[in-house]
């Protein structure tokens, strides 16, 4: 065990807990940069379904209080709030997210922290430094499991979410270390969800309810609630019940872990695109390949080549839904074919539903492949997608591939 | 992504990309006069 037997659960609490927050010079204008991304989400999905039915649920549960929703509406109690800023900051899949741990990082966190806010009179700041301990707590959490934990069919947002929420709260709270450790272990007690709910309402739903989970675990260990604190590598903890054989676990995680660091180590990826990352490296190609197709009906066939697990996440074929649009890597690549553009219109049903998109998602072939063996930080760079195109009287394919290059780093 | 980047999605999503400017210039603010400024159109 690192530093002076010191857990990662201690090392990780001791710091967020400081009274003036170690973190690198650049953590602050991250923070508020993803609050201006996380905000406009919450704007652009409050109309969508999934926003609507989170409204309509909480109307008719009675709930009802003081806390404004961002995006408008009526007023709601604390959680409430939180789980109808978590759902409509995801509802269309634009908001930023981390690598290590595949998780939608700002929406759980800013969806709590913008609800608890208005109880409690807090600067800008405190509030960003409330994110940079969630976006610490995730990252860190995520690198201890591994990617293991997401390809197994956790939706790591769901799971993983609510813990840094938790942090983040308690930050904002001030409590006190020991607090926070008790408001992060009542937090597992809410991490579900599975990616299995990709392409339905209950992926943003579930943003919502991490929001809203982590919140209350933080507001209960406030008021003096406990949970077991030894619960990451101990039997029947969160490494054995939500690890793999490849996770590193969290006394390894912590030999390297320094305290304050991850958002320079990891910095948060913000989209370009309403879809699902892994769409985000299949559109670059087909939009680079737009401008050598003067005719689509000349298209005879597409091929798109990327790694299998990738694509089991996006993987809707011609879409019949918008969210079912999101998270199809094929309709993706045919959008950037067709207008050398990807637009948040492009997955309304009067887009998706038209003919000739129909038409070109049943042209493209798959040609998927395993992911290498190779250290995880390499994995991203070592897994190309491609795009083809043949074209009738053509003279063969027209390819181009591109690997990834995380959103911030994307002209 | 840039800073600018972000106001340009701000605006798109029917936020406030002047608001958004001043957020970022700010020293500090209250978390409900950010969300203000960002919203108002």
């Amino acid at each position: 065990m690192a530093r002076g037997a010191q857990t990662f659960q201690q090392r990780l609490t001791n710091w967020a807990c400081q009274p003036s927050l170690y973190q690198p010079p650049t953590a602050a204008s991250m923070a508020r940069i993803s609050l201006i991304d996380t905000v406009a989400c919450m704007h652009s999905g409050a109309g969508e379904r999934q926003s609507v039915v989170m409204s309509q649920a909480l109307e008719a549960s009675g709930d009802e209080g003081r806390v404004q929703p961002i995006g408008g509406g009526r007023a709601r109690s604390l959680y409430g709030a939180a789980m109808l800023n978590g759902t409509r900051s995801h509802a269309i899949d634009f908001d930023d997210y981390e690598i290590p741990g595949s998780t939608h990082v700002s929406a759980p966190i800013f969806s709590a922290l913008l609800a608890l806010a208005q109880l409690h009179d807090v600067s800008i700041r405190q509030i960003s430094d409330a994110w940079v301990v969630g976006f610490e707590t995730i990252v860190r959490i995520g690198t201890a499991l591994g990617y293991g934990h997401y390809d197994k069919g956790w939706h790591a947002t769901a799971t993983l979410g609510p813990i840094g929420v938790a942090a983040a709260c308690s930050r904002l709270l001030g409590l006190e270390p020991a607090q926070m450790a008790h408001a992060m272990t009542l937090a597992t007690s809410s991490s579900a969800g599975m990616k299995s709910q990709f392409g339905f309402d209950a992926k943003a739903l579930h943003v919502g309810m991490a929001a809203e989970a982590g919140l209350r675990a933080g507001m209960l260990a406030h008021v003096g609630a406990t949970g077991n604190i030894d619960i990451w590598d101990a039997p029947q903890g969160l490494m054995e019940m939500y690890g793999t054989p490849s996770s590193m676990g969290f006394d390894a995680m912590a030999e390297t872990m320094r305290e304050g660091e991850a958002t320079q180590a990891f910095p948060v990826a913000r989209k370009f695109w309403p879809s699902c990352s892994y769409t985000h490296r299949v559109i670059p190609c087909a939009v680079a390949l737009a401008g050598k197709i003067d005719d689509v009906a000349a298209i005879k066939r597409i091929r798109l080549r990327m790694p299998e697990p990738f694509h089991r996440v996006s993987g809707f074929g011609a879409p019949t839904t918008s969210n079912q649009a999101r998270f199809s890597a094929v309709y993706c690549a045919v959008v950037g074919l067709l207008n050398g553009q990807v637009l948040p219109e492009d997955f309304t049903i009067q887009k998706f539903s038209d003919p000739v998109r129909q038409h070109l998602c049943g042209l493209v072939e798959l040609d998927l492949y395993d992911l290498p063996a190779v250290p995880p930080d390499q994995l991203l760079a070592m897994t190309p997608e491609r795009v083809s195109v043949e074209l009738a009287g053509g003279h063969g394919w027209n390819t181009k591939s591109g690997t990834y290059r995380a959103a911030q780093n994307v002209p | 992504m840039t800073a600018d980047d972000v106001l340009d999605k701000l605006a798109a999503c029917g936020g406030s990309r002047e608001g958004g400017g001043a957020f970022l210039a700010a020293s500090d603010l209250t978390a409900l006069s950010a969300c203000t400024l960002l919203s108002a159109s």
